[in-house]
Formats: C-alpha cells, structure tokens, sequence
C-alpha cells in the first residue's frame, strides 16, 4: 500500500525523491485494533491517516443506531475533515472495522509540510476529492435508487466489502431494513 | 475585484495581494440566463465558477426526472469535480434557476495559477472540502432523517434556497413525494 501512496503521489506533481522521503518523515505509525476508534463522536479530530492494511468505517447514531456514512479500506485516507479542518468536536465516529494499520499525519506536522512544500496541498485536495465524489454518489444513490438498486449497485461496486462489513451495517448504509437485505441475498 | 471574495481569500490563508491579483488575473465573467446549462450532461467540465448573483441547480436526470444534488447561491462556487480538468464527459448537469452572473476559471489556467503559486491550491482544497461537508451531511440525512425531519431541517439550514427555487425540485431534492411535501408546508 505504501507502493500505491508514492504512486498517487507521483501522479499529482513533479515530487523530487527528496520531497516524497521527507513527506514520509512527518507520518508516524499507528494500529487501531478492531472494534475500537480513530475519531469518537465529541471529540475533536487532530489526525488524518493513510491505511496501509485494514478497514474503518464513519458513522453516525441515530435513535441508538449505528448508520454508517463512509467504509474506507487500505489504501485510502481516514478523515474526517469537517472536526480536522475546523477544530470543531466531530459529529461522526470512525472505527475499525478490522484491525488496522495506519500512517498518521497530524494537523500540526500537516501545516509544517505544506509550508515547506505547499505543492503537498495538491495531494491532500486529490484524495478529499475523491472522499467527496464517493459521498456525493452515494448521497444521490440514496435519493434516486430503490433499495434493490442501491444493493446492487453496491454489490457490482464495493464487492471486497461486501464480505468484510457486517450485513447489518450495510443495510443500514444502504437505508433498508435487514430483512430487506437478506430477502436481495437470497434473491441473487 | 469581487469584495466579498477577496474576504473569503483571506480568511482561508495567508496571502499577499499578488497572490490575490494573480488569481482574479484568471478569473472572467460569465453570464447565464435562467435556465441555460453552466454543465450539459456528456459535455466536457472546463470551468468552475464563483456566483456572483444568481442561483444554480446541480442535478443527474434519472427515469426522465430531474434530482438535484446541491443548490448553489451567490457567494459560494460551483463544478462539476468529478469530470473537471479530465476529459470524461460529465455525468452530471448544472443549470441556472436565475439569471446567474459567475466568475469562472478554466482548468487550464487554474493549473497555471497553481503553478505560479502554489499556495492558491489552498482556496482549491477549502471549497472542496465545503462540498464535501455539506454532501456527507445531505447523504446521512437522507439515510437516517425521515422526510419531515428532512424538510424542517431544510428550512433551517437553507431558507434562503427555499422560497427560490420550485417545489418540485426540493421534494425530488429531500427524496420526497411532492404531494408529501405540499402536506408537510400546510402542516406548518
């Protein structure tokens, strides 16, 4: 996964070998053991991270529910920008789904490298664009998709996921009720 | 150059008025009569643009009917991100429910400007990260508000959209029916 970080990193500018050693001196190495969180809901969020193996899920609680908003697997970064950006107390929760590995970057070290480097903005911006289109889609999923629809759809999309987070969360990510999921399981 | 805008710069970063005039540099006005597309469906995305005055809708038609991802005001930014700068044809629309004056950037010189000065890739990530924000927020009401929740939560948070733009357009935007949400407006 590291691979695929410097390969991302390379895709967004012109980074001398230097710039990209230097960008990995400011991560720090971290494990979130399933179950438990990188952000609670409440807090304030001071870390993004970069998952080199594992998966973490944003979620909300609504009438003591559980709804997950996001799945992030390795490779991507876990954020949530709205707390880390702002310094507000975050709205969400993120967990570990499985146990996970992380490079995190701190908010602080953040603003170190991109007053060093502000070219490392660009990579920041690549990959909140890419949050951002993956939950702009799902939103219009959930508004323009029936609930089969939005199940198949996510089968043909996420199917690695589709066997790594519980049936339950993924019914209530999808907006149907379980009984609704395992009735499409059995359909297929 | 446009007041309110060179505010909002400031606020966002530490830049000098160069890097303030070498942005608006780039910027040109753009006019779009009620009803006319900034974005068709299949076109290639070029620009993003600040409204100056106006209001525009952005949406994907879907079974013939038009459904809105985001109302966008004066003051705030609109674009197609996901198409933007790449040459794949939008998959999404954006048109004007107003007479909208913009001033917009094309992808070109926006990359130009970035490399003059980096630093302005920070106004870039800001406003992403807004829509960003703002879309997860929609996508978890969708998923965990039921329709009159969504609706007052509407008119709390967007009543300046409300009275603006049609009916039908906030029911298909809320994932609602319109007959529901004539109900829900009576009720009030």
């Amino acid at each position: 996964m590291i691979n695929k970080l410097i390969s991302d990193i390379k895709k967004i500018d012109n980074f001398s070998d230097e710039e990209i050693d230097q960008f990995f001196s400011y991560l720090t190495e971290g494990f979130i053991a399933k179950g438990d969180h990188f952000l609670k809901m409440g807090e304030v969020s001071h870390h993004v991270a970069f998952i080199t193996s594992g998966l973490g899920m944003h979620y909300k609680i609504y009438d003591g529910i559980e709804i997950p908003i996001d799945f992030t697997p390795e490779g991507m970064w876990l954020a949530y920008l709205a707390s880390f950006t702002n310094g507000t107390p975050a709205d969400v929760a993120i967990k570990a789904l499985e146990d996970t590995k992380i490079l995190k970057l701190s908010a602080m070290k953040m603003q170190e490298l991109f007053q060093w480097q502000p070219k490392f903005m660009a990579l920041k911006n690549f990959y909140t664009e890419l949050s951002f289109m993956s939950t702009a889609q799902h939103g219009a999923d959930l508004a323009m998709l029936n609930g089969k629809q939005r199940y198949y759809k996510f089968i043909q999309e996420k199917p690695d996921l589709l066997n790594r987070v519980p049936q339950y969360y993924i019914a209530a990510y999808l907006g149907i009720k379980p009984q609704s999921l395992s009735r499409l399981r059995n359909e297929k | 150059m446009n007041d309110i805008l060179v505010n909002e710069i400031k606020s966002i970063g530490n830049f000098s008025k160069e890097d303030i005039e070498l942005f608006f540099s780039f910027l040109e006005e753009s006019f779009i009569a009620k009803g006319d597309h900034f974005l068709s469906e299949g076109q290639i995305s070029h620009y993003v643009a600040y409204i100056t005055s106006g209001l525009t809708m952005h949406y994907e038609v879907h079974d013939g009917v038009e459904i809105p991802r985001a109302f966008r005001i004066e003051n705030q930014w609109i674009g197609a991100l996901k198409n933007f700068g790449n040459r794949e044809p939008a998959d999404s629309a954006i048109k004007a429910l107003e007479d909208t004056w913009l001033l917009r950037i094309s992808a070109t010189n926006l990359q130009k400007a970035f490399q003059l000065q980096p630093k302005l890739i920070a106004l870039k990530d800001h406003y992403t990260e807004l829509s960003f924000i703002k879309n997860m927020q929609h996508g978890s009401d969708l998923a965990m508000l039921n329709a009159k929740q969504r609706y007052y939560k509407f008119m709390r948070e967007s009543p300046d959209v409300i009275n603006r733009v049609p009916q039908y357009y906030i029911a298909a935007y809320l994932g609602i029916k319109p007959q529901s949400l004539s109900r829900l407006r009576k009720e009030k």
